[in-house]
């Protein structure tokens, strides 16, 4: 008995220093926060952006987590709406304890977002490209900046195309900031802007063909396209209207059309020929992305198309999951310190966060749509271009003020509650089937 | 597994010690000092690596700070107007008069002071300026030759011309990558912006030359690598595969010119050993670990990315230099445990020897107290826990025996009680028997009165059912009268009105004998008239003949109907007889029908009482029921009572039985401890 109990003794003894001297501590979970919408007009668009990054977390977790440690995910719904996105980034923040949260697709509730962030020195991984004029230290921009996306795309547009451009765009902060930052480039080039109209969020077929026939009137060899959600089926069926017979065909290039978009328009209206500016494409062909790809298409389904900012979303949670592997902490003061410093070989190409202003360099792309609703690259930039989100032909505080007077003359919001076609340009037309009123002109323009 | 130790377990105190020793000794030590080798050599490593991140975030940070400031400062040259108005001068002078003319060259020399003090502040060493298609407009270090043209010869598709084109439309300031180009044999990087015009239009590209100097020293500077440390960048070369297509190609090595400052550049292939770890930088991995090289060196390496250039950084350093003070502490280590073990091996023989002594004594003392033998004993004196021992096993010898002594007596004791208690036991056995039989019989007497109320109970039910059946019985009878009766009033009235009707009929043959007797004297006054008409007819003559045998006519029929009058009336008086008659009769058979009546009213009354009597009989008989089968119950139970003692009853006769085998069983008891008790030898 008593030789039993001294083996016993020394099997614990063993067992003790072993347990010491490996360290198999209880692996505590990281938990992270999703925040998205899963309910409103977001959510189809959103919806997908959850399942990239919930693919990235699994593989993280089937790869043995980070640090040893599982990760587990909470996922919030935002319900496309700001308040909501803020009261929800609290939630994950205090209540439930997140190292990080990965969310928000419009600039609206990325803005919502940004203050609670800020408020709690926290951290934000944003997937999605948006207008720029912001650089906020607790925010890691993934999406591509104004000079990653839209101002490539009109350089090509107007070196390929013509130098005749019209815009159009949903009546939101992102394209009335972009529009901006096009007529900069335009004046900086020389082109010629010849029609810029603006349809509500969610606007109606008829008021979108408002819109085209301000633009068919004024002829324009380009139109750039920031139009938002379903308004852009009305629109490629008044742009594919003019078409036959007239002999003028204008190229469009669309900065809010995506795989899935394309998936979701009507195969009559697919706007086949024309093109889209992205930092990723589905059939961008590399290594990288087709294993991303599959690995997609086998947790969701073969059917299933991916797109730039699912891509971006996937990519944060990687490069957040090296910043905590290399900080040796899941503590956001830290992971941020060290998040400056990475860069990742993405299924877009490599990808680096900005030390100065925590964008993403990205490889730039223009893409032609086919027949089978993919891409074809048509354009790239040769290599990760660096982000600019305060675009160089004005001052950071003219950006800024420029935001400051649409948030105010919207009423405290980032988006134009009027709910009428806006004509900008040609000054003084009026969209047919709206009454004439007052136009918002939220900014002076240059007498030249 | 107890087998096998046993199997290599050593026999004796002093072998087991030194075994046990050694085991204890190297499972604490041993495992110990595994566990702080792992943690300290891991911290160690950690340290190591650790250091060499530091580094490694040191060069990273200090090359993307002088990219982002070159970048910075060229910005802020965007809108210098020195270089805008020379810019927008020179090409409006090479549209008019071409980039030969006079004019041209005079303006070209007259800018040349101010950007070669522009320069000199900015800290580059090389400036070119180009129109927005590409075309050159001033440089430097020379007059434009159109051998700088971008949009053609030999700097077309240069990394030159990839920034020109970020500048011109992309409206970036770019950072171009390393390159070497004709005529110069060092690499060099171009700062691009594009120059804004008063209306915001693009008049120029300026494309400002990196001072690579300070770039040499980042790379030179090895600070707290060791000697053999090394930091090494590299980017990929231009052609070959491009990292959208995959790996290959080449890469394209940048070092500090041994001899100068500035870079120099060496290109080698994409797999060899050389570039190793370069591939993964290049590639934008991030990483830091301990890798073994193609040449079989061992390096401790970090190695990541840099953006603004495109290049991969690697600090690395031997593991030998690296990991040095790991080896030594292991061997240090394993030393020291060595040594341990031999001092062990010494103080376990030591210890050994001051226990067996007393423990061989205490042994022998035992076996003669096994044997029995507890005669008293005489200990060696010792120290310690062994003297303790041999006091204690003299105690417990004297105190075994003073117990062997009084378990003796209490055996004899027991023996005796144990007797006794066997024969009362058989008594009350006896008694319970009886009280059994008494019971069985009573319980018998009990069944007995039971049956009997059961029997009476089932002859009143009997009674009970046939009163219930002569009230139905009446019952029915009554109902039958019930209906004779009605018929019977039902025949009075009938009666009654025929009666009435024979009266009626008696009244109305009075009123026809009026109306025949009025008839008769209208036929007597006829007759009385005919008379007359015919005298008067007599006295007229001839002209009376055909009236008088009118009158006679008239005289004939009064007459008739005077005779019909009588036979009406004697006919009416036989009718009223007739009448009268039945009437009477009527009323006579009406007072018989009374009669009857009124004696079926008696019957009926009758009746009713005698079923009110049966219905007051049958609760009273219910009544008695119910008093019988409560009796019955009790007999039942006291029955069950009965039973129940007599099974108590046999349960106590077989407890009797069980406690005389119990008894039986602790005599024999006490016999054997007596016999062992006897064994021992008390003195």
């Amino acid at each position: 008995v008593a030789r039993t109990a001294i083996i016993c003794g020394l099997v614990a003894v063993v067992a003790a220093a072993a347990w010491l001297g490996l360290g198999l501590s209880r692996a505590e979970p990281i938990v992270v926060g999703i925040l998205h919408s899963q309910t409103g007009p977001m959510a189809a668009s959103e919806i997908a952006v959850i399942e990239a990054t919930v693919l990235a977390l699994d593989e993280l977790n089937r790869a043995g987590g980070v640090l040893g440690r599982p990760v587990r995910w909470v996922i919030a719904d935002g319900a496309s709406d700001e308040a909501t996105f803020a009261r929800e980034a609290e939630r994950l923040i205090v209540g439930e304890q997140v190292r990080v949260v990965f969310g928000c697709w419009t600039s609206a509730s990325r803005k919502a977002v940004r203050e609670v962030v800020e408020r709690h020195s926290h951290l934000l991984f944003y997937p999605v490209q948006y207008e720029g004029c912001e650089a906020s230290p607790n925010i890691v921009y993934l999406g591509a900046s104004p000079n990653q996306q839209i101002i490539p795309a009109v350089a090509w547009g107007l070196e390929t195309r013509g130098r005749r451009v019209a815009l159009i765009g949903s009546d939101y902060v992102f394209p009335r900031v972009a529009n901006a930052i096009i007529r900069d480039q335009l004046r900086a080039l020389r082109g010629e802007l010849v029609a810029e109209v603006y349809v509500p969020l969610g606007a109606s077929a008829g008021q979108v063909n408002d819109a085209v026939d301000v633009i068919r009137r004024a002829r324009p060899d380009l139109v750039l396209n920031t139009i938002n959600g379903a308004a852009n089926t009305a629109f490629f069926q008044g742009i594919s209207r003019l078409a036959p017979g007239s002999g003028w065909r204008p190229a469009v290039i669309s900065f809010s059309l995506a795989e899935p978009e394309i998936q979701a328009l009507d195969e009559a209206v697919r706007p086949v020929g024309q093109f889209a500016a992205w930092n990723y494409f589905q059939s961008v062909s590399r290594t990288e992305n087709r294993a991303f790809v599959d690995a997609f298409r086998a947790r969701y389904g073969a059917e299933r198309v991916v797109s730039d900012p699912m891509e971006a979303a996937h990519c944060g949670v990687q490069l957040w999951a090296r910043a905590v592997a290399e900080a040796g902490t899941d503590q956001v003061g830290p992971v941020r310190l060290v998040l400056r410093q990475q860069s990742m070989n993405a299924p877009e190409g490599i990808v680096s966060i900005d030390p100065e202003n925590q964008h993403a360099w990205k490889t730039v792309r223009i893409g032609r749509v086919e027949p089978d609703g993919q891409f074809a690259v048509v354009w790239d930039s040769g290599g990760p271009v660096p982000p600019i989100p305060f675009p160089i032909t004005r001052a950071r505080s003219e950006w800024e003020a420029l935001l400051s007077d649409f948030y105010r003359g919207w009423g405290g919001r980032w988006t134009n509650p009027s709910g009428r076609v806006e004509v900008v340009v040609p000054a003084g037309a009026v969209a047919p089937g709206e009454l004439p009123t007052e136009a918002f002109a939220p900014e002076v323009e240059d007498s030249g | 597994m107890r087998r096998f130790v046993s199997a290599i377990l050593p026999k004796s105190i002093a072998g087991r010690l030194v075994f046990w020793f050694l085991v204890i000794a190297l499972a604490s030590s041993g495992s110990l000092t595994l566990v702080i080798d792992a943690i300290s050599s891991r911290s160690l490593i950690a340290t190591v690596q650790a250091h060499l991140l530091e580094v490694h975030a040191r060069q990273t940070s200090a090359l993307e700070d002088y990219a982002r400031d070159e970048r910075r400062f060229a910005t802020a040259l965007a809108r210098d107007p020195r270089l805008v108005g020379t810019a927008e001068r020179l090409a409006r002078l090479a549209r008019e008069s071409g980039p030969g003319s006079g004019a041209y060259i005079r303006e070209a020399t007259a800018a040349r002071p101010a950007l070669v003090l522009l320069c000199e502040a900015a800290g580059f060493p090389d400036l070119f300026l180009f129109d927005p298609t590409g075309r050159a407009l001033w440089h430097l270090d020379d007059r434009p030759d159109p051998g700088r043209d971008l949009t053609g010869g030999p700097l077309a598709g240069t990394p030159l011309a990839d920034a020109f084109r970020n500048a011109a439309t992309l409206l970036m300031p770019s950072l171009s990558k390393f390159a070497e180009y004709p005529g110069v044999n060092e690499p060099r990087s171009y700062v691009s912006i594009p120059l804004f015009g008063a209306s915001g239009e693009v008049v120029g590209i300026a494309m400002l030359q990196l001072d690579d100097g300070p770039l040499g020293r980042v790379l030179r500077d090895a600070t707290g690598l060791g000697s053999t440390g090394a930091i090494a960048v590299g980017q990929r070369a231009r052609e070959g595969p491009s990292e959208a297509t995959g790996d290959g190609g080449a890469i394209e090595i940048l070092s500090p010119k041994p001899d100068g400052p500035g870079l120099e550049l060496r290109r080698v292939p994409w797999d060899a050993a050389e570039s190793a770890v370069l591939r993964r930088a290049v590639r934008a991995d991030r990483g830091d670990g301990r890798l073994t090289l193609d040449g079989g060196l061992d390096v401790a390496a970090v190695w990541g990315y840099l953006p603004s250039y495109q290049w991969g950084l690697v600090v690395q350093q031997d593991v030998r230099e690296a990991y040095g003070l790991v080896r030594r502490q292991r061997q240090a280590v394993a030393a020291l445990l060595g040594l341990a073990a031999a001092l062990v091996v010494v103080a376990a023989l030591a210890v050994s020897r001051t226990l067996s002594r007393p423990i061989r004594d205490a042994a022998s003392h035992a076996t003669r107290v096994a044997s029995g033998d507890l005669t008293p004993w005489i200990a060696l004196e010792a120290p310690g826990e062994s003297g303790l021992l041999l006091g204690a096993l003299r105690r417990m010898t004297d105190d075994l025996r003073d117990l062997i002594a009084r378990i003796r007596q209490s055996a004899i004791d027991l023996f005796s009680t144990s007797t006794e208690v066997g024969a009362a036991t058989t008594e009350q056995e006896q008694a319970a028997q009886q009280s059994r039989v008494a019971t069985v019989q009573a319980s018998a007497a009990v069944n007995q009165i039971a049956a009997t109320s059961r029997e009476l109970r089932s002859t009143i039910s009997k009674v009970l059912g046939l009163a219930v059946q002569s009230a139905a019985l009446a019952e029915e009878g009554r109902d039958e009268l019930g209906g004779v009766d009605a018929t019977m009033r039902e025949l009075v009235a009938s009666t009654t009105s025929i009666g009435a009707r024979l009266r009626a009929i008696a009244e109305r043959s009075q009123a026809i004998t009026l109306a025949v007797t009025t008839i008769a004297k209208v036929a007597d006054q006829t007759n009385l008239l005919s008379i007359n008409a015919a005298i008067q007819a007599e006295k007229a003559g001839e002209a009376g003949r055909g009236f008088l045998v009118v009158a006679r006519e008239v005289r004939r029929l009064a007459d008739q109907t005077a005779l019909s009058t009588v036979d009406i009336e004697r006919i009416v008086q036989d009718m009223k007889a007739t009448v009268l008659a039945g009437s009477a009769e009527m009323d006579a058979y009406q007072q018989r029908v009374d009669t009857i009546v009124t004696r079926l009213a008696g019957t009926f009354g009758r009746l009713t009482r005698i079923i009110d009597a049966v219905g007051d009989l049958t609760p009273r008989i219910e009544q008695v029921t119910e008093g019988v089968s409560v009796q019955a119950e009790g007999a039942g139970q006291i029955r069950d009572a009965m039973m129940h003692l007599q099974e108590t009853a046999a349960r106590s006769v077989a407890a009797m039985g069980e406690l005389q085998s119990i008894a039986a069983r602790l005599r024999e008891t006490a016999d054997v401890l007596k016999t062992d008790v006897d064994r021992f030898i008390v003195g």
